[in-house]
């Protein structure tokens, strides 16, 4: 067969498809610099959250981080923990002095698989990234690979959490959106453990790709969150998708056990900045919450 | 306005058929158009003939997809013209990304492939179907549209080196598909 004839045969194509794919609006100009903008917002935060971290000889702050608060001692509490957490790991690589910079969990159980395995791999990359490469939702060749992916290494609890907000950007400008996940991936790098029960978990705008993946959830509803592939990023900053990167599902639709779930409380339409950074210290995330969750997963 | 308002309107003969078609297609008409064409007042042309062929054909026909009927009509226009333009010195169809689809087919000339055209449309949308929505769009977009992977990346939100490796790897499976399928390609 020639390409020309293979072309009027993708030119027959089901009309559905064709409109599918009609129903994709460019990039308005509006959204690329807000791209830029939340991108630089992020660089430049976790630049500085790079150089304020605590390095090896400093105990971890359990307190929550607010931006007024950057330049102070952030030490209301601290909690022991154990050397391997600050022990770097015995593979030298890049990601060496960033072992240093954020508390693992511990290496000594022979079960564990911390960081690799065949499937799956997870790493830690420097704070102005996105904090998780997981190879095996990147490399995801179809939908069902892609939510084995999601259930082996990212459904993460966090326990007694029991108030989950859905910040939903406008549909048109990203930015708020953005500006939220940025806000959660920054508090993330500092690895603060607020004390609260809630998490602001920030979806997607309506125009990314798999936004039927997406439940409508409503107050009462049982939700898990899971952080998603990001690996681009560090391949194109400018890549805004790998931001994207918090859904929340229903746990049916992943496979994963009833009590890893979480209720959501509230449901918070296009907040506005304010509101978002309002809720900045509610947030409740942290690695070692998605790492031991993923191994656990993993070693079933 | 949604297409059965604006097919409505043309079956009134009223004008504003046509404004509003405008309004809600001009945009994606001419992209397709100037993807084949590659010039901005052919392209602005070939959507003006667009627009006056749905007005003729309108009614009698009464089209369940509107926007892939539209988009059918440019496409058509926009490669008949292009295939005139370039008759004396053409020997290929810039538009299409030979490269890419040399993957996936022998590039023999067959007569009986003629045959088997509108069957295998068919096979290649079920495919489609299996795909995640965001590849099934970027396929679409590339070999149906014309798309460059630019212009997919920037309506995606992602960059052009994901949509390059999407593709690569969808024509492969899209390639193994087909020969599972039966179809000596």
């Amino acid at each position: 067969m020639t390409v020309e004839m293979f072309d009027n045969t993708v030119n027959g194509i089901r009309p559905e498809l064709i409109e599918e794919a009609a129903d994709i609006r460019p990039t308005t100009d509006r959204t690329r610099y807000a791209k830029y903008a939340a991108v630089a917002a992020v660089l430049a935060i976790g630049i500085i959250g790079w150089a304020l971290w605590p390095h090896n000889d400093a105990p971890i702050s359990t307190a929550p981080h607010t931006p007024a608060a950057v330049s102070e001692p952030r030490i209301e509490t601290t909690v022991s923990v154990p050397e391997e957490t600050t022990t770097a790991p015995t593979t030298v690589s890049e990601t060496e002095e960033i072992s240093y910079l954020i508390p693992q969990p511990p290496q000594s159980s022979s079960n564990e698989i911390l960081f690799s395995s065949d499937e799956v791999t997870v790493e830690i990359c420097p704070p102005a990234a996105v904090p998780m490469i997981c190879e095996s939702i990147m490399e995801a060749q179809t939908r069902e690979e892609f939510r084995q992916g999601i259930a082996a290494v990212a459904d993460t609890v966090v326990k007694d959490v029991t108030e989950v907000r859905i910040v939903y950007g406008p549909k048109e400008s990203p930015y708020t959106t953005y500006k939220t996940l940025y806000t959660v991936q920054i508090l993330e790098c500092y690895g603060n453990i607020p004390e609260t029960d809630t998490i602001v978990v920030a979806v997607p705008d309506s125009s990314y790709e798999d936004m039927d993946d997406i439940p409508n959830f409503k107050v009462g509803d049982e939700a898990l969150f899971f952080l998603r592939d990001t690996a681009a990023l560090e391949k194109d900053p400018m890549d805004l998708k790998s931001y994207s990167g918090y859904y929340v599902m229903s746990p049916a639709d992943i496979g994963v056990v009833k009590n890893d779930t979480v209720t959501v409380d509230s449901i918070i339409s296009a907040s506005p900045d304010e509101q978002v950074y309002a809720n900045q210290s509610k947030v409740d995330l942290t690695f070692d919450d998605f790492r031991s969750k993923a191994n656990d997963l993993l070693n079933k | 306005m949604n297409d059965t308002s604006i097919i409505a309107l043309y079956w009134k003969r009223d004008e504003r058929a046509v404004k509003e078609t405008d309004k809600k297609y001009g945009k994606l008409c001419y992209r397709l158009a100037d993807n084949i064409l590659k010039r901005r007042e052919d392209a602005e042309e070939c959507v003006n003939d667009t627009y006056q062929r749905v007005w003729d054909s309108i009614p009698d026909d009464r089209p369940d997809h509107f926007t892939a009927y539209i988009c059918q009509i440019v496409k058509r226009l926009a490669i008949s013209r292009y295939r005139h333009d370039t008759a004396s010195k053409r020997r290929y169809d810039a538009y299409l990304p030979y490269d890419e689809l040399a993957e996936v087919v022998s590039g023999k000339d067959d007569p009986e492939d003629a045959h088997i055209i509108a069957e295998m449309s068919d096979a290649i949308s079920d495919w489609l179907m299996t795909e995640s929505k965001r590849s099934r769009i970027m396929f679409v977009r590339r070999y149906w549209y014309y798309d460059t992977a630019e212009q997919i990346a920037d309506m995606l939100h992602i960059s052009p080196a994901t949509v390059w490796s999407t593709l690569s790897r969808m024509r492969k499976r899209l390639k193994e598909y087909l020969q599972k399928e039966g179809y000596d390609i």
